[in-house]
């Protein structure tokens, strides 16, 4: 084996065999599986909770229509007392409070028709104002029409609304909105992963300098096999842990699908089902829950996984040149935060960036930024995964980012060079600039 | 043969060697030495091609050393470092194949070394968790390990104690023997006067006297005097330019300028007290290095 592949794999194989890598990398795994496990939590965590609502209506048969109304959400009693106005009787009220019921709907008739108030005793069912008003709607429609006007009434507050996307990506709006949710929690990923890894870099610079072996090691290697061993080992590392998360997140999807469908099958399904249909019904947004099925069935698109990967490795490289040369400069951890700002501003900006470009992946601003090294790695992915980019765009950016790493590594060779030796308070930028600037 | 020629460093305005130049033989030692600060320690990295000098060459058996002449060296530095998480074993087969060794060759080599150096048991342990003996005794095979014809030790001796000096004194022997050229620096002549045979002293960046050591020795103009430590001493002050240090072993050594006739002084010496001892001694490597370095240097 050659000198850098010796390096390369002693930084992987002892990283891997870390007590904090395999802590850090379980923690991680088993914590995927646990949210995969958290449906099954649903009945102790309240989801299932229905409130107990008592009912004072002027007569009996708007009672009996209020209470098949909301009987599909709430656990309905009918008092014997008679509503004249919307003031709560007394001894309902007492009742509330008492927590026999967690509210009371009381149902009365003014000039105009049906008129309804509301006393919840629990701040929670608050939330719950607007589903319980719009349940009452066809109460109120059957009250005041009967026949062809009742039906017209009804169609105009539900009637057919499909939305056929003639984009080749997506079918509808959920998809879009659920593919860039997706993008964002993959951006979070790579903004964490290259700085996590980037850190690991310039933190086994500064052991090996702090360790003193720093200089067993520039006497047996040249500079830039020793910064080529670390950046490659801790980027196999990293390959390695995103796969096993890969791994462990498909495990963990495949589970909660199993534990849906287990929960489902409970004696709740109907109830459960009924609901889902309700707020279909009701709601603007309510093909959410097909458009997490259809994504649940397709997953991530490879092809967006083989651009995290690319992307990933990248940025990766990027940052970890600088983060070696920033490292190469320090003698104790506490001295990077001097250098901070020359890593941190680039990937900052690309995070933020990013975060824009998922509204618009192809406005000019984000075309641009996806071609400027350091910052394009995240943009550039983010456009990619949502937009249909240029090919030629797509190689330009990646072209363009392979010269920056060239650039960056001889730079970063520079730094180690007059770095590694280097012990004591950190030089300031006027002096590494002619460092790096003198010949040889 | 290493041969140094007119090496010059500065760092800045700060001049650490100037216009250097020895060589040193194989199957011999040839010793740096020098105070802290003297430079000694740049110029084994510019040897070792850590530094590039601002002037001058290294050269090995006749090739300009590069990273691939270097690649071959051993090089113990005089701050010690080795990863303390990784098992000692799998650290010395690391340097061992850094510097080109099959891992079949280097195991059994490591397991020699192990045992000669008493470290056997030691070998699935942690640096952290050896003594600082054994730490550095694992740092010295890792110098070796991979038989270097060039083996550069900076300040070999430094935190070792005595016992484990001799070990590291018969392991270099053992190397010069088998024909390893053996460049060593030290401030502390004691340690290496019985191994070297050529020097090179240097202070304050120059080189101040260098060559064989017998030679230098045996051309040494001042007369070196050990004798029975006879109460009184004052006897010396008729004789200008000789001076004494005296010694806790019951002898007092004087240095005499070559004016001064050993015999003259031997009956001034017997008129004062009873001499049991007078012998003429060769100039130790210390007596040599006080002559040469300026004494507020050499208090460091």
């Amino acid at each position: 084996m050659n000198t850098t592949g010796i390096i390369i794999r002693r930084e992987y194989v002892e990283r891997i065999k870390s007590r904090s890598f395999i802590i850090g990398t379980a923690l991680v795994v088993l914590g995927l599986f646990a949210l995969a496990l958290l449906p099954l939590l649903g009945p102790w965590l309240g989801n299932t909770f229905t409130p107990k609502i008592v009912i004072v209506a002027a007569d009996p048969s708007v009672a009996k229509a209020v209470a098949g109304a909301i009987a599909d959400a709430y656990d309905v009693s009918i008092s014997a007392d008679k509503a004249t106005d919307g003031s709560l009787p007394p001894d309902v009220a007492a009742q509330v409070k008492s927590k026999k019921y967690d509210g009371a709907l009381v149902a009365y008739r003014t000039a105009d028709g049906l008129a309804f108030t509301f006393y919840p005793r629990q701040a929670s069912l608050l939330e719950k104002t607007g589903s319980l008003r719009s349940r009452l709607v066809p109460v109120v429609i059957n009250s005041e029409l009967s026949g062809q006007a009742a039906a017209s009434a009804k169609h105009a507050l539900d009637f057919q609304f499909k939305t056929v996307a003639l984009n080749e990506r997506y079918k509808s709006e959920s998809e879009e909105t659920l593919a860039g949710g997706l993008v964002y929690v993959l951006l979070i990923l790579l903004y964490t992963a290259t700085i996590l890894y980037g850190v690991q870099v310039a933190q086994g610079v500064i052991e090996e300098k702090s360790n003193r072996v720093m200089e067993v090691m520039i006497g047996a290697v040249r500079p830039a096999q020793l910064l080529a061993g670390k950046i490659f080992g801790i980027g196999a590392l990293a390959l390695t842990q995103m796969v096993i998360f890969a791994i462990a997140a498909a495990g963990a999807a495949v589970l909660l699908v199993v534990v849906i469908s287990g929960t489902l099958s409970h004696a709740d399904a109907a109830a459960l089902a009924r609901q889902a249909a309700a707020a279909q019904a009701n709601m603007p947004n309510a093909p959410h829950t097909a458009g997490l099925q259809s994504a649940m069935a397709g997953a991530i698109p490879v092809s967006t996984l083989i651009y995290l990967v690319v992307f990933f490795l990248l940025g990766f490289f990027s940052y970890a040149a600088l983060f070696a040369g920033v490292g190469a400069l320090c003698s104790k951890a506490e001295d990077v935060q001097q250098y901070n700002g020359v890593i941190m501003i680039p990937i900052i900006l690309a995070y933020v960036v990013s975060i824009f470009a998922i509204n618009d992946p192809d406005k000019s601003f984000a075309v641009i930024a996806s071609m400027i090294p350091l910052v394009s790695p995240m943009v550039m992915f983010t456009r990619v995964a949502l937009s249909s980019v240029p090919a030629w765009q797509v190689g330009l950016s990646i072209a363009l980012s392979l010269a920056a790493i060239w650039g960056l590594t001889r730079l970063a060779g520079r730094l180690y060079r007059i770095g590694v030796l280097m012990y004591g308070k950190p030089p300031k930028i006027g002096d590494i600039w002619r460092a790096i600037r003198a010949p040889g | 043969m290493l041969e140094v020629r007119n090496i010059s460093k500065s760092f800045g305005a700060t001049v650490a060697v100037s216009d250097l130049s020895f060589s040193a033989q194989q199957g011999a030692v040839f010793g740096l030495l020098g105070p802290n600060g003297a430079g000694k320690t740049t110029t084994i990295r510019i040897v070792l091609d850590i530094l590039q000098p601002d002037s001058g060459s290294v050269s090995w058996q006749g090739t300009i050393v590069d990273a691939d002449v270097r690649h071959t060296f051993g090089y113990l530095p005089e701050e010690r470092g080795l990863y303390p998480q990784m098992k000692v074993a799998d650290q010395l087969l690391y340097f061992a194949e850094l510097h080109g060794m099959e891992p079949a060759d280097a195991k059994k080599r490591i397991g020699e070394l192990a045992d000669a150096f008493k470290l056997t048991e030691n070998l699935g342990k942690k640096p952290a968790e050896l003594s600082k003996g054994n730490q550095q005794k694992v740092q010295f095979i890792a110098a070796v390990v991979h038989r270097p014809p060039l083996l550069v030790l900076d300040e070999p001796f430094s935190g070792f104690d005595p016992i484990n000096v001799e070990i590291l004194k018969d392991a270099i022997r053992d190397l010069v023997r088998a024909g390893t050229a053996v460049m060593l620096s030290s401030h502390r002549m004691e340690q290496v006067e019985e191994l070297t045979s050529d020097i090179c002293i240097i202070d304050r960046s120059h080189a101040v006297v260098s060559g064989n050591l017998a030679q230098i020795k045996k051309n040494w103009p001042d007369r070196f005097i050990r004798m029975t430590a006879i109460p009184d001493l004052s006897f010396i002050s008729a004789f200008p330019g000789a001076s004494v240090r005296p010694s806790e072993d019951g002898y007092v050594n004087i240095k005499a300028p070559p004016d001064i006739s050993p015999a003259r002084l031997l009956r001034a010496a017997i008129a004062a007290g009873p001499v049991d001892h007078f012998e003429i001694v060769e100039p130790s490597l210390n007596d040599i290095y006080l002559q040469y370095v300026r004494a507020e240097e050499s208090a460091a």
